[in-house]
């Protein structure tokens, strides 16, 4: 491991290690990645923010984990991203459909984090289930995944559902 | 006769790569992934794609090592087609323990900087 020590050392250099490695892993939900406002970016938006966008319930399919998630886009936050191969994921059409939120292909252009309403992935397990929760976007997976990996401490029931279909997500 | 199943250069290595690295995982993504996942991964400029399926018994080649697939998940083929997203688990395991997973044995992390070539070679 010295090697990657080393090489850690070069690329971060001696400024301060980003936030979310000084998180302590025993602040569960109030450390700065998975903080429960930034969540949950919708809890508490206004009516003026919210507009004409309607909310959804998105449940964990079969094997799933995590959710019930309520996705209420605002005025702000008004993309389904989708980080899905091969374009918008069926799922992400469905929030978009329902919400009035827009679809948005993650792979094919780049967004603010502060515009996005949820994260639609389909991860196998270990690196795109963590990094969406970390960032604080609720994080929709297609894949019947529980929580691993280094990034598992950012993800909780409030921030992350798995093994979702399109079945799965209703008018809330 | 061996088949080259996919090949790459590394353009560089995420910031945070070194979190899953320290628990002997390595995760590539191609340099056309966001970069809220370039920031965690090995990022290679694969635009080939992938000419056919990795399988266990496979070699994955990283500069000069060499590593035996042991294990390959179900989605794992499809992550490397559509992202050029590899995890590399050095777990030493024949049970890819999460779908998007791919084993080899549980050695050091070879050195890997930027123009580190990655290969997969089939039988």
């Amino acid at each position: 491991m010295a090697f990657w020590d080393k090489m850690k050392k070069a690329l971060v250099g001696d400024s301060p290690a980003p936030e979310e490695k000084k998180a302590p892993a025993a602040s569960g939900e109030k450390s700065p990645g998975a903080g429960a406002a930034s969540a949950a970016p919708a809890a508490g938006a206004s009516a003026e923010e919210i507009g004409d966008f309607k909310s959804v319930r998105v449940e964990h399919g079969l094997r799933g984990w995590g959710g019930p998630l309520t996705i209420q886009p605002t005025k702000q936050r008004n993309l389904i991203y989708s980080v899905t191969g091969g374009g918008i994921h069926p799922v992400a059409q469905k929030i978009a459909d329902l919400t009035g939120a827009s679809p948005f292909d993650g792979f094919k252009s780049k967004a603010d984090f502060e515009q996005i309403a949820c994260a639609v992935i389909d991860c196998g397990g270990t690196a795109r289930v963590g990094v969406y929760p970390m960032k604080g976007i609720p994080t929709i997976d297609i894949h019947a995944a529980t929580p691993s990996g280094p990034l598992a401490k950012y993800i909780n029931e409030t921030n992350f559902v798995s093994g979702v279909k399109e079945d799965n997500v209703t008018e809330a | 006769m061996s088949v080259q199943k996919y090949v790459a250069r590394v353009t560089s290595i995420g910031e945070l790569a070194g979190e899953f690295i320290a628990e002997g995982i390595l995760v590539f993504f191609s340099n056309t992934a966001p970069e809220e996942l370039q920031e965690h991964a090995v990022v290679h400029d694969n635009s080939n794609g992938q000419s056919e399926d990795v399988q266990v018994g496979d070699t994955i080649r990283i500069g000069e090592h060499r590593f035996p697939v042991l294990a390959v998940g179900d989605v794992a083929n499809e992550n490397l087609r559509n992202l050029g997203h590899l995890v590399l688990k050095f777990n030493g395991s024949s049970e890819a323990e999460m779908q998007g997973d791919v084993n080899v044995p549980e050695e050091a992390i070879p050195e890997i900087v930027p123009g580190t070539e990655l290969e997969i070679i089939g039988d």
